[in-house]
C-alpha cells in the first residue's frame, strides 16, 4: 500500500485535550476537600445527595474529562477519523461540561433545583453533540478494527447512559420522582460505569498496552469478543434492571456474575502482558496499571461474593475500588504516558531541535511521590469503614495527589508552550 | 547500487521508534532507503516523514509491519523499492 496514512491536519491541535486532561485533576481535588468536611455516613450511603454529587465529581469531571480528550487524541491514530473543527468543539464541549458538572453536583447535593436545570443545557448538548460528532466520523471510515467496535460500543453506551442521566436530572430539576428512579439510576450507573467507561478501557488498551509497553497482542478471539460481550450483558442488566421482578433477580445475578468473570480474564490478561513484556522496566506508570487491574479484580471478587453473602458497605467499597482503584489508578497512569508523549510529537512536528525525553518532562520521583500519595488516600478511604474519622484525611491525601498529578501534568504542558515558538513551522498549530 | 538500511524498532518503546526511523531517514544517503520493521502500525509517523520531504509504502501481516522509505521524488528509488516488495 503507498503510503497515506495519517495527515498533520487530521490529528487535533496539543491544545485541544490537554485542556480536558488539565481540568480532570481539579475536580478529583474539589472531591478531596468535599469529602474532608463531610461525614462517613453520609459519604458511604449511595443514594445520598451529597454522594450522588460527589459521584458525579468523579465520573464527569475527572473521568468523563479525561476520557474525552483522550477519545479525541486517539480517533486519528485507531480509526483514521477526523473531527472537524478539533479546537472550537474541545473549547465548547469542555466549558460546557465544567460547568455542567458543578452545576449538577453542587444543585443535587445541595437541593437546588435551579442549578440542576441549568445543567440539563449544558451537559446534554456537550456530550450528545461530541459523542454523536464521533460516531458519525466513524461511520464514514472504512477503518475497521476491534478497536474501532469497541469506541463504538463504548460511545454508544455513553449516550445512553447521557440519556438516562438527563432523565434522572430532570427529576431533580422538576421535583418529578418516577416510581422507577432508583432502577434507572442504577441502569444509569451501570450503563456509565462498565459500558462507556470500562469498554472504552478495553478497546483502548488492545492499542496502548502492545504500544506504550511492548508486549504481546491480545489474544485474537478476545479482542474480538470481550468489548461486544460486556456491551450485551450491560445491555440486558440494564433492561432487567428496569422492568425488574422477583423472577428477574435470576437474570440479574447471571448478568453480575458474567461481568465479573468478564473483566477478571480482561485484568488477568493484561496483567500477563506486563509479566511478560520484553524490556520490563518499572515505571509510575507501570505499577499504576498493576494497582487498577488488581483493584478491577478485587471488586469483582467482591461483586461474586455479594452474590451470596450481603457484604456491609458493598457500595462504598465498590466505588473505592473501582473509581479510585481501578479507573483514576488507570487513568493517571495513562496521563502520565499521553502528556508527555503529545508535547514530544507536537514539538517534533514543528521541527523544535532538541526536544526533552518524556522521562525529563514527567520525572520519575514526582510521579511516585503522587503514586504512593494516591495509593494512601486510597488505603485510608477503605480503612474509615472501621474508623469513619479517617476519612478526613483520606480526603485531604486525596487532594494532595490530585494536585501533584496536576503540577505533574503541566510542567510537560509548560515546555510545549515554552519550545513551540522555536521550531521552524507550526502552520498547523492553529488549526481551529 | 540501492542500499537497504534496516530499522528495527520492534523492542523500542514510544517515541523511540519515531525518534530512531527519523533520524536514520534524516542521514540517508544518496540511493539509500530505510526499511522500518515495527510490531504495530505507527501512523502518528507519517505526517512526520511528509513534513520531512519523504515518501513510503506500507506493508503489513498479522505480526509485523514493514515501512519503505526514501526522499521525495527519487523516482529511480521508488521503482526499485516497488519492485522489491
Amino acid at each position: 500500500m503507498i503510503g497515506k496514512g495519517l495527515s498533520l491536519d487530521q490529528a487535533p491541535p496539543f491544545e485541544a485535550p490537554l485542556r480536558f486532561f488539565l481540568t480532570a485533576p481539579l475536580f478529583a481535588m474539589l472531591v478531596g476537600i468535599i469529602t474532608m468536611f463531610s461525614d462517613f455516613s453520609t459519604l458511604s450511603s449511595r443514594y445520598s445527595p451529597l454522594s450522588i454529587g460527589i459521584v458525579h465529581l468523579i465520573t464527569l469531571g475527572f473521568m468523563a474529562m479525561v476520557m474525552l480528550g483522550a477519545i479525541q487524541q486517539m480517533l486519528p491514530v485507531v480509526a483514521t477519523v477526523k473531527l472537524p473543527k478539533p479546537l472550537i468543539i474541545s473549547r465548547v464541549v469542555h466549558t460546557a461540561l465544567s460547568f455542567g458538572v458543578l452545576f449538577l453536583s453542587t444543585g443535587i447535593a445541595s437541593a437546588i433545583p435551579l442549578l440542576v436545570h441549568i445543567s440539563l443545557y449544558l451537559l446534554g448538548p456537550a456530550l450528545i453533540v461530541f459523542i454523536g460528532l464521533c460516531l458519525f466520523a466513524m461511520s464514514k471510515s472504512k477503518f475497521k478494527s476491534e478497536t474501532t467496535i469497541g469506541l463504538k460500543l463504548s460511545l454508544i453506551s455513553g449516550l445512553i447512559t447521557i440519556i438516562l442521566g438527563l432523565k434522572l436530572a430532570s427529576a431533580y430539576a422538576f421535583l418529578d420522582f418516577s416510581p422507577i428512579r432508583l432502577a434507572l439510576l442504577d441502569s444509569h450507573m451501570f450503563l456509565g460505569i462498565f459500558g462507556f467507561a470500562t469498554i472504552l478501557i478495553i478497546a483502548i488498551s488492545y492499542v496502548i498496552v502492545p504500544m506504550f509497553y511492548v508486549t504481546e497482542s491480545f489474544p485474537k478471539i478476545i479482542k474480538k469478543a470481550l468489548a461486544p460481550l460486556v456491551f450485551i450483558n450491560v445491555g440486558i442488566w440494564g433492561i432487567a434492571k428496569i422492568f425488574h421482578n422477583s423472577e428477574l433477580t435470576i437474570m440479574l445475578n447471571a448478568c453480575s456474575l458474567v461481568m465479573a468473570i468478564l473483566l477478571i480474564l480482561f485484568a488477568g490478561l493484561s496483567l500477563i502482558r506486563f509479566q511478560t513484556r520484553k524490556r520490563p522496566i518499572i515505571d509510575t506508570t507501570i505499577i499504576y496499571w498493576y494497582i487498577s487491574l488488581s483493584c478491577l479484580i478485587i471488586s469483582m471478587l467482591l461483586l461474586l461474593v455479594n452474590l451470596f453473602v450481603e457484604i456491609e458497605y458493598i457500595s462504598y467499597l465498590l466505588a473505592i475500588l473501582m473509581g479510585g482503584g481501578f479507573f483514576l489508578s488507570l487513568f493517571s497512569g495513562m496521563l502520565y504516558k499521553i502528556v508527555p508523549f503529545l508535547v514530544w510529537y507536537h514539538l517534533t512536528s514543528y521541527f523544535v531541535p532538541k526536544v526533552p525525553t518524556m522521562r525529563e518532562m514527567c520525572p520519575k520521583k514526582a510521579t511516585q511521590i503522587q503514586l504512593y500519595i494516591h495509593c494512601l488516600s486510597l488505603l485510608l478511604f477503605l480503612f474509615s469503614i472501621y474508623e469513619h474519622k479517617a476519612i478526613i484525611i483520606a480526603g485531604f491525601l486525596f487532594f494532595i495527589s490530585n494536585l501533584l498529578l496536576l503540577i505533574n501534568l503541566i510542567k510537560p504542558a509548560r515546555e510545549y508552550f515554552r519550545l513551540k515558538g522555536s521550531g521552524m513551522d507550526f502552520s498547523n498549530s492553529f488549526a481551529p | 547500487m540501492m542500499k537497504e538500511i534496516i530499522v528495527d524498532v520492534r523492542e523500542l518503546e514510544p517515541p523511540r521508534p519515531l525518534e530512531v526511523v527519523l533520524e536514520a531517514a534524516l542521514s540517508l544517503k544518496e540511493n539509500e532507503f530505510i526499511k522500518m520493521i515495527h510490531r504495530q502500525r505507527p501512523n502518528l509517523l507519517f505526517p512526520l516523514l511528509e513534513k520531512r520531504d519523504f515518501e513510503f509504502i506500507i506493508q503489513e501481516n498479522d505480526e509485523l509491519v514493514f515501512i519503505f522509505i526514501w526522499p521525495k521524488n527519487n523516482t529511480e528509488l521508488k521503482k526499485y523499492i516497488e519492485r522489491l516488495k
